[in-house]
Protein backbone atom coordinates (compact mmCIF):
# COMPACT_ATOMS: atom_id res chain seq x y z
CA UNK A 1 0.00 0.00 0.00
CA UNK A 2 2.53 2.07 0.71
CA UNK A 3 4.51 1.15 -2.02
CA UNK A 4 1.35 2.71 -4.26
CA UNK A 5 1.57 6.23 -2.42
CA UNK A 6 5.21 6.45 -3.26
CA UNK A 7 4.52 5.78 -6.69
CA UNK A 8 1.73 7.65 -7.52
CA UNK A 9 3.75 10.56 -5.65
CA UNK A 10 6.62 9.65 -7.71
CA UNK A 11 4.14 10.01 -11.37
CA UNK A 12 2.50 13.03 -10.34
CA UNK A 13 5.85 14.33 -9.89
CA UNK A 14 7.01 13.42 -13.40
CA UNK A 15 3.85 14.31 -15.08
CA UNK A 16 3.65 17.83 -13.79
CA UNK A 17 7.63 18.24 -14.75
CA UNK A 18 6.71 16.97 -17.82
CA UNK A 19 3.78 19.99 -18.23
CA UNK A 20 6.20 22.21 -17.00
CA UNK A 21 8.07 21.39 -19.85
CA UNK A 22 5.63 22.01 -22.47
CA UNK A 23 5.74 18.60 -23.48
CA UNK A 24 3.05 17.24 -25.53
CA UNK A 25 0.11 15.24 -23.79
CA UNK A 26 0.55 11.93 -25.78
CA UNK A 27 4.41 12.00 -25.34
CA UNK A 28 3.98 12.32 -21.64
CA UNK A 29 1.41 9.67 -21.74
CA UNK A 30 4.00 7.67 -23.54
CA UNK A 31 6.70 7.84 -20.89
CA UNK A 32 3.85 7.19 -17.90
CA UNK A 33 2.56 3.85 -19.62
CA UNK A 34 6.34 2.54 -20.67
CA UNK A 35 7.90 3.65 -16.72
CA UNK A 36 4.69 1.60 -15.44
CA UNK A 37 5.18 -1.15 -18.17
CA UNK A 38 8.85 -1.48 -16.46
CA UNK A 39 7.76 -1.49 -12.77
CA UNK A 40 5.27 -4.13 -13.92
CA UNK A 41 8.30 -6.20 -15.27
CA UNK A 42 11.07 -5.72 -12.93
CA UNK A 43 8.55 -4.95 -9.14
CA UNK A 44 10.76 -1.99 -8.41
CA UNK A 45 9.88 1.17 -7.02
CA UNK A 46 9.21 4.13 -9.41
CA UNK A 47 12.32 5.92 -7.90
CA UNK A 48 14.61 3.26 -7.51
CA UNK A 49 14.27 2.71 -11.19
CA UNK A 50 14.14 6.02 -12.29
CA UNK A 51 15.88 7.69 -10.19
CA UNK A 52 14.25 11.03 -8.58
CA UNK A 53 11.05 12.74 -11.43
CA UNK A 54 12.51 16.00 -12.21
CA UNK A 55 15.72 13.96 -13.20
CA UNK A 56 14.48 11.40 -15.02
CA UNK A 57 11.71 14.20 -16.77
CA UNK A 58 14.59 15.95 -17.95
CA UNK A 59 16.92 13.37 -18.50
CA UNK A 60 14.29 12.78 -21.06
CA UNK A 61 14.80 15.39 -23.11
CA UNK A 62 11.59 15.07 -24.85
CA UNK A 63 10.77 18.15 -27.69
CA UNK A 64 8.15 20.44 -26.35
CA UNK A 65 5.62 21.79 -28.04
CA UNK A 66 5.88 25.34 -29.70
CA UNK A 67 3.34 27.81 -27.90
CA UNK A 68 2.09 29.37 -31.12
CA UNK A 69 1.45 26.64 -33.02
CA UNK A 70 -2.27 27.26 -33.51
CA UNK A 71 -1.08 30.70 -35.68
CA UNK A 72 0.39 28.92 -38.19
CA UNK A 73 -2.35 25.99 -38.40
CA UNK A 74 -5.14 27.92 -38.06
CA UNK A 75 -5.32 31.47 -38.42
CA UNK A 76 -2.70 31.78 -41.16
CA UNK A 77 -4.54 29.53 -43.83
CA UNK A 78 -7.83 31.15 -42.83
CA UNK A 79 -6.50 34.51 -43.47
CA UNK A 80 -5.32 33.79 -46.73
CA UNK A 81 -8.57 31.88 -47.75
CA UNK A 82 -9.84 35.71 -46.59
CA UNK A 83 -7.59 37.55 -48.71
CA UNK A 84 -8.10 35.32 -51.74
CA UNK A 85 -12.56 35.30 -51.07
CA UNK A 86 -11.92 39.31 -51.17
CA UNK A 87 -9.95 39.55 -54.27
CA UNK A 88 -11.93 36.74 -56.24
CA UNK A 89 -15.46 39.18 -55.38
CA UNK A 90 -13.64 42.40 -56.39
CA UNK A 91 -12.66 40.78 -59.64
CA UNK A 92 -15.71 39.61 -60.27
CA UNK A 93 -17.75 42.50 -59.84
CA UNK A 94 -15.51 44.39 -62.23
CA UNK A 95 -15.32 41.44 -64.96
CA UNK A 96 -19.67 41.24 -64.46
CA UNK A 97 -19.77 45.16 -65.16
CA UNK A 98 -17.12 44.60 -68.05
CA UNK A 99 -15.17 47.37 -65.89
CA UNK A 100 -11.68 47.32 -65.27
CA UNK A 101 -10.08 46.46 -61.63
CA UNK A 102 -8.93 49.09 -59.99
CA UNK A 103 -6.28 47.97 -57.35
CA UNK A 104 -5.26 50.58 -54.86
CA UNK A 105 -1.72 50.91 -53.37
CA UNK A 106 -2.65 49.31 -50.40
CA UNK A 107 -4.88 46.24 -51.59
CA UNK A 108 -1.62 45.17 -53.60
CA UNK A 109 0.68 45.33 -50.33
CA UNK A 110 -2.24 43.31 -48.99
CA UNK A 111 -2.55 41.13 -51.26
CA UNK A 112 1.29 40.47 -51.86
CA UNK A 113 1.56 39.78 -48.09
CA UNK A 114 1.36 35.87 -48.58
CA UNK A 115 3.97 35.73 -51.14
CA UNK A 116 6.32 38.56 -49.49
CA UNK A 117 5.44 35.87 -46.09
CA UNK A 118 6.54 32.41 -48.52
CA UNK A 119 9.77 34.07 -49.79
CA UNK A 120 11.00 35.28 -46.28
CA UNK A 121 10.06 32.49 -44.51
CA UNK A 122 10.11 29.47 -46.92
CA UNK A 123 8.14 26.82 -45.59
CA UNK A 124 10.03 23.16 -46.14
CA UNK A 125 7.83 20.18 -47.85
CA UNK A 126 7.83 18.71 -44.12
CA UNK A 127 6.41 21.20 -42.28
CA UNK A 128 3.85 22.52 -44.66
CA UNK A 129 0.24 21.01 -42.77
CA UNK A 130 -2.32 19.41 -44.34
CA UNK A 131 -4.06 22.09 -43.24
CA UNK A 132 -2.43 25.09 -44.69
CA UNK A 133 -2.65 23.12 -47.81
CA UNK A 134 -6.15 22.58 -47.15
CA UNK A 135 -6.42 26.50 -46.67
CA UNK A 136 -4.96 26.77 -50.21
CA UNK A 137 -7.60 24.02 -52.18
CA UNK A 138 -10.56 25.15 -49.81
CA UNK A 139 -9.87 28.74 -52.15
CA UNK A 140 -9.80 26.75 -54.92
CA UNK A 141 -13.02 24.97 -54.44
CA UNK A 142 -14.90 28.31 -53.31
CA UNK A 143 -13.94 29.43 -56.79
CA UNK A 144 -15.86 27.12 -58.50
CA UNK A 145 -19.29 27.75 -57.62
CA UNK A 146 -19.31 31.39 -58.46
CA UNK A 147 -17.80 30.28 -61.72
CA UNK A 148 -21.17 28.53 -62.23
CA UNK A 149 -23.39 31.25 -61.26
CA UNK A 150 -21.59 33.51 -63.32
CA UNK A 151 -22.44 31.98 -66.12
CA UNK A 152 -26.46 30.99 -65.28
CA UNK A 153 -26.59 35.41 -64.25
CA UNK A 154 -24.51 35.97 -67.29
CA UNK A 155 -27.11 34.04 -69.62
CA UNK A 156 -30.07 35.05 -68.37
CA UNK A 157 -31.64 37.72 -70.69
CA UNK A 158 -33.91 39.45 -68.44
CA UNK A 159 -31.85 41.11 -65.69
CA UNK A 160 -30.09 44.20 -66.62
CA UNK A 161 -26.40 43.87 -66.12
CA UNK A 162 -26.31 45.86 -62.92
CA UNK A 163 -28.42 43.82 -61.54
CA UNK A 164 -27.23 40.48 -62.25
CA UNK A 165 -24.21 42.36 -60.79
CA UNK A 166 -25.99 43.16 -57.55
CA UNK A 167 -27.48 39.32 -57.46
CA UNK A 168 -24.26 38.44 -57.65
CA UNK A 169 -22.97 40.11 -54.95
CA UNK A 170 -26.07 38.72 -52.27
CA UNK A 171 -25.61 35.34 -54.07
CA UNK A 172 -21.32 35.00 -53.71
CA UNK A 173 -22.37 35.92 -49.74
CA UNK A 174 -24.87 33.09 -49.21
CA UNK A 175 -22.71 30.42 -50.88
CA UNK A 176 -19.40 31.43 -49.01
CA UNK A 177 -19.68 29.25 -45.95
CA UNK A 178 -21.25 26.21 -47.99
CA UNK A 179 -18.62 26.39 -50.62
CA UNK A 180 -15.98 26.38 -47.67
CA UNK A 181 -17.48 23.13 -45.99
CA UNK A 182 -16.58 21.51 -49.18
CA UNK B 1 43.26 -12.80 -22.18
CA UNK B 2 44.50 -11.82 -19.03
CA UNK B 3 41.99 -8.43 -19.58
CA UNK B 4 39.38 -10.06 -20.37
CA UNK B 5 39.11 -12.72 -17.13
CA UNK B 6 39.95 -10.31 -14.82
CA UNK B 7 36.74 -8.47 -14.96
CA UNK B 8 33.84 -9.65 -12.76
CA UNK B 9 32.25 -12.88 -14.12
CA UNK B 10 29.09 -13.42 -12.90
CA UNK B 11 26.36 -11.98 -14.36
CA UNK B 12 24.09 -9.86 -13.21
CA UNK B 13 26.71 -8.68 -10.10
CA UNK B 14 28.94 -7.05 -12.45
CA UNK B 15 30.00 -3.65 -11.85
CA UNK B 16 31.82 -1.91 -13.90
CA UNK B 17 33.10 1.72 -13.38
CA UNK B 18 29.99 3.62 -14.61
CA UNK B 19 31.99 5.81 -16.84
CA UNK B 20 32.51 2.88 -19.11
CA UNK B 21 28.82 2.08 -19.40
CA UNK B 22 28.16 5.28 -19.98
CA UNK B 23 30.36 5.31 -23.60
CA UNK B 24 29.19 2.12 -24.68
CA UNK B 25 25.17 1.75 -23.37
CA UNK B 26 24.43 3.12 -26.09
CA UNK B 27 25.70 0.77 -29.21
CA UNK B 28 25.04 -1.91 -26.69
CA UNK B 29 21.83 -1.41 -26.41
CA UNK B 30 21.27 -0.99 -30.53
CA UNK B 31 23.22 -4.36 -30.12
CA UNK B 32 20.53 -5.27 -28.15
CA UNK B 33 17.71 -4.74 -30.78
CA UNK B 34 20.06 -6.04 -33.30
CA UNK B 35 18.21 -9.35 -33.49
CA UNK B 36 14.44 -7.91 -33.48
CA UNK B 37 12.20 -5.48 -31.20
CA UNK B 38 12.62 -5.92 -27.94
CA UNK B 39 11.26 -4.09 -25.02
CA UNK B 40 12.58 -2.02 -21.89
CA UNK B 41 12.75 -5.04 -19.77
CA UNK B 42 13.77 -7.13 -22.32
CA UNK B 43 16.92 -4.90 -23.05
CA UNK B 44 18.04 -4.85 -19.52
CA UNK B 45 17.41 -8.50 -19.27
CA UNK B 46 19.66 -9.48 -22.08
CA UNK B 47 22.17 -6.60 -21.25
CA UNK B 48 22.48 -8.47 -17.57
CA UNK B 49 22.96 -11.72 -19.04
CA UNK B 50 25.94 -10.84 -21.59
CA UNK B 51 27.27 -9.43 -18.09
CA UNK B 52 26.86 -6.19 -18.36
CA UNK B 53 25.46 -5.85 -14.38
CA UNK B 54 22.01 -4.52 -14.13
CA UNK B 55 21.38 -1.65 -15.80
CA UNK B 56 18.53 0.59 -14.65
CA UNK B 57 15.23 1.86 -16.29
CA UNK B 58 16.34 5.73 -15.65
CA UNK B 59 19.49 5.25 -17.80
CA UNK B 60 18.13 3.35 -20.67
CA UNK B 61 15.14 4.56 -22.17
CA UNK B 62 16.57 8.34 -21.97
CA UNK B 63 19.20 6.84 -24.22
CA UNK B 64 16.43 5.06 -26.18
CA UNK B 65 14.20 8.19 -26.44
CA UNK B 66 16.84 10.44 -27.87
CA UNK B 67 17.59 7.28 -30.31
CA UNK B 68 14.35 7.53 -31.42
CA UNK B 69 14.36 11.48 -31.73
CA UNK B 70 17.73 10.96 -33.89
CA UNK B 71 15.93 8.52 -36.15
CA UNK B 72 17.87 4.85 -35.29
CA UNK B 73 15.13 3.29 -33.49
CA UNK B 74 11.36 3.58 -33.88
CA UNK B 75 8.67 2.31 -31.14
CA UNK B 76 5.33 0.56 -31.59
CA UNK B 77 2.85 -0.37 -28.74
CA UNK B 78 1.47 -3.99 -28.99
CA UNK B 79 -0.72 -5.41 -26.89
CA UNK B 80 0.51 -7.57 -23.82
CA UNK B 81 -0.90 -11.01 -23.41
CA UNK B 82 -3.43 -10.15 -20.85
CA UNK B 83 -1.73 -7.73 -19.01
CA UNK B 84 -0.80 -4.10 -20.28
CA UNK B 85 0.53 -3.04 -23.85
CA UNK B 86 4.49 -3.09 -23.96
CA UNK B 87 6.65 -0.45 -25.95
CA UNK B 88 8.75 -2.35 -28.46
CA UNK B 89 11.90 -0.52 -29.88
CA UNK B 90 12.71 -1.58 -33.47
CA UNK B 91 16.33 -0.51 -35.00
CA UNK B 92 15.52 1.49 -38.06
CA UNK B 93 18.49 1.21 -41.53
CA UNK B 94 20.15 4.26 -39.97
CA UNK B 95 20.01 2.51 -36.56
CA UNK B 96 21.83 -0.40 -38.30
CA UNK B 97 24.53 1.37 -40.08
CA UNK B 98 25.29 3.39 -36.64
CA UNK B 99 25.48 0.01 -34.88
CA UNK B 100 28.10 -1.17 -37.50
CA UNK B 101 30.26 1.97 -37.42
CA UNK B 102 30.44 1.78 -33.52
CA UNK B 103 30.67 -1.25 -33.54
CA UNK B 104 34.08 -0.94 -35.57
CA UNK B 105 34.94 1.78 -34.10
CA UNK B 106 34.80 0.18 -30.69
CA UNK B 107 36.74 -2.70 -31.72
CA UNK B 108 39.77 -0.83 -33.26
CA UNK B 109 39.71 0.96 -30.12
CA UNK B 110 39.97 -1.95 -27.34
CA UNK B 111 42.57 -3.21 -29.64
CA UNK B 112 44.46 -0.36 -29.25
CA UNK B 113 44.10 -0.09 -25.76
CA UNK B 114 44.62 -4.00 -25.63
CA UNK B 115 48.36 -3.72 -27.33
CA UNK B 116 48.81 -0.77 -24.87
CA UNK B 117 48.10 -2.41 -22.02
CA UNK B 118 50.30 -5.17 -22.70
CA UNK B 119 53.12 -5.32 -20.25
CA UNK B 120 55.64 -6.91 -23.28
CA UNK B 121 54.87 -4.57 -26.39
CA UNK B 122 54.64 -1.94 -23.85
CA UNK B 123 58.25 -2.59 -22.39
CA UNK B 124 59.38 -3.60 -25.77
CA UNK B 125 58.10 -0.35 -27.56
CA UNK B 126 59.97 1.92 -24.65
CA UNK B 127 62.99 0.28 -24.47
CA UNK B 128 63.54 0.99 -28.11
Amino acid sequence: MMHETTDKKWFDELVLELRLRQVHGSAIGDTVASARELLGDTGQRAEEAFGPARVYAAALELPSAPQNEWVRRALWPSLLGLLAFLLFNQAVVSWVRSEQMLVSPAQLALVATPVVRNAVFPARPSEMSFSELGGQISVLVTARPYAVCEVVFASSPDDTASRAGHHLERQAITLGPQAGSF
Amino acid sequence: MDVSTSGPETAGGAHWPSDWLRATLGFLALRALSAGPSYGYAIISELERSGFGTIKGGTLYPLLTRYETAGLVTTEWRAGDGGPGRKYFALTDRGRAELSRLSADWLRFTDLSTHYLDPEGHTKESST
